[in-house]
């Protein structure tokens, strides 16, 4: 058995975690300046390149004819899924950029930030275009935009924290990070409340097919947050830290997969 | 008739279309599709229910009408637009046709089109569609699932005059169509007598199998 939209489903949720967790980077940077910069930024920004890399070559899975993958942008003018793959292409040559700025003088610089965090706003707006379609209603609403920003803010808190507690084998007596684990289950928090709020728009076509997969998702990430919460206060000790970080981060991941392919299932057109 | 018309468009009697799908096999056989792609599909919506008298006995309210349906070459077609790689484009004559060569089988247009019109071809990695037989109208000739129609439900003209000489309703869109509004499509169905409005859960498409790899 094989499921067609698989490699739309990495390429979708690596792309957004990927945007979520620049903004993650630029509210660090913004929250606690300098500080931040000298925690490992590199490794934070070549994450998300990795997650942007790891998208796009999922997404060329997807072709019919992936050797001439480059000819999906020749249609900028009127296709919003040429824009999406442009817009993709520029968010991950930003990154490439502030990776080697990262690198090459420890620190990173405010204003490539605080452009890329922009482009990747950019991205998440034409990717939401490309499948608002007019005549598929099941995608057309207000729901698409939600479950996109819901992700992207969820999937990416939860890079940027285990990026951090990795680096730092646990927050905790890191001078200057230790607000870090709160920020991103802050952020996380927000995705989502957005992706639960984008479901309840679209309740009547979930509601169409598959009621308890469809209900799994919040459930999953409910009791993933839980423990990335209990994670936080677990102060002290890092091996109990790690273990409710990890056991919430399945939860998190497997929640998203599972939202995103019954974002693809409920695919309906307006006509035949 | 010499020449490709200025504006093609089709136009299907469902009053006198009896489903017999020779024009799917026709358009199969003239462009040589291989096996579950269907340029042209033909579309059986049906439905009814049992209705209660008031002497107490009960009489049946069954309906059942053929769609035959190809690319519309759409006035605003919406695979146009979202081609990203512009191997989709619409001709000055109004046909919508695709540069294989162009396609990166991205399989959008598919997504987008609400009459189902690209259509997949595994082997080769790209979307393939209905273009109108512009090689036989341009010959003088008419498009195989034209010239195959053996109730000549199936016809196709300049879209002004069918415009002229059908009149108004020809354009009204009915169940299972899409609103025209969406892609306005350049193709007439003459509503059957018994046909459902646009939106209208009344029905169903019984013949899913012969529509659609499903």
């Amino acid at each position: 058995m094989t499921y067609r939209h698989g490699s739309l489903v990495a390429f979708t949720l690596l792309v957004q975690t990927a945007v979520g967790s620049v903004w993650c980077i630029g509210a660090a940077l913004l929250l606690s300046g300098s500080r931040f910069s000298l925690l490992h930024c590199e490794w934070h920004a070549l994450f998300a390149l990795l997650m942007v890399l790891a998208g796009l070559a999922a997404s060329i899975a997807h072709l019919g004819r992936p050797g001439v993958c480059f000819y999906a942008i020749r249609n900028l003018r009127r296709s919003w899924l040429s824009r999406e793959v442009a817009a993709t292409g520029a968010f991950a040559g930003i990154l490439a950029v502030m990776v080697l700025t990262c690198a090459w003088s420890g620190e990173l610089n405010g204003w490539v930030v605080l452009v890329e965090s922009l482009v990747g706003g950019l991205v998440l707006y034409v990717m939401v275009r490309a499948y608002r379609l007019r005549t598929v209603p099941s995608w057309n609403h207000a729901g698409t935009v939600l479950g996109f920003l819901g992700s992207a803010l969820l999937l990416g808190g939860l890079q940027f924290t285990v990026v951090s507690d990795a680096l730092m084998g646990g927050f905790h007596g890191t001078s200057g990070a230790d607000f870090l684990p709160s920020m991103g289950l802050l952020v996380a928090l927000a995705g989502f409340i957005f992706k639960v709020q984008g479901q309840g728009r679209s309740f009547s076509q979930m509601a169409k097919s598959r009621m308890s997969f469809s209900f799994s998702q919040p459930v999953l990430q409910g009791s993933g947050l839980v423990l990335w919460a209990i994670s936080v206060v677990s102060g002290g000790s890092i091996s109990l830290e790690w273990t409710f970080l990890s056991l919430a981060a399945a939860g998190l991941v497997i929640g998203e997969i599972v939202h995103r392919i019954r974002f693809y299932d409920a695919y309906h057109s307006a006509g035949l | 008739m010499g020449g490709v018309p200025k504006r093609p468009a089709f136009y299907v009697d469902t009053q006198i279309c009896t489903g017999c799908k020779t024009c799917t096999v026709a358009c199969k056989d003239k462009n040589d599709l291989p096996a579950g792609v269907r340029w042209r599909r033909v579309y059986e919506y049906s439905g009814g229910e049992w209705l209660s008298e008031p002497d107490g006995t009960f009489r049946q309210d069954v309906f059942a009408y053929y769609l035959s349906v190809s690319c519309n070459h759409c006035e605003q077609p919406i695979c146009v637009e979202v081609c990203p790689t512009t191997a989709m484009t619409r001709g000055e004559d109004g046909i919508v046709t695709l540069d294989q060569t162009k396609c990166v089988g991205c399989r959008y247009c598919e997504w987008a089109c609400p009459y189902g019109a690209p259509q997949y071809q595994v082997d080769r990695g790209v979307m393939t569609k209905c273009d109108f037989c512009k090689n036989e109208l341009t010959a003088g000739g008419t498009p195989a699932c034209v010239t195959s129609c053996p109730t000549r439900a199936l016809t196709f003209g300049e879209f002004d005059d069918l415009i002229r000489d059908l009149g108004p309703t020809a354009q009204e869109a009915m169940a299972p169509l899409p609103d025209h509004g969406l892609t306005e499509p350049r193709a007439f169905f003459q509503p059957h007598n018994r046909s459902r409005p646009i939106g209208s859960t009344a029905g169903h498409i019984a013949n899913p199998e012969e529509t659609s790899d499903v």
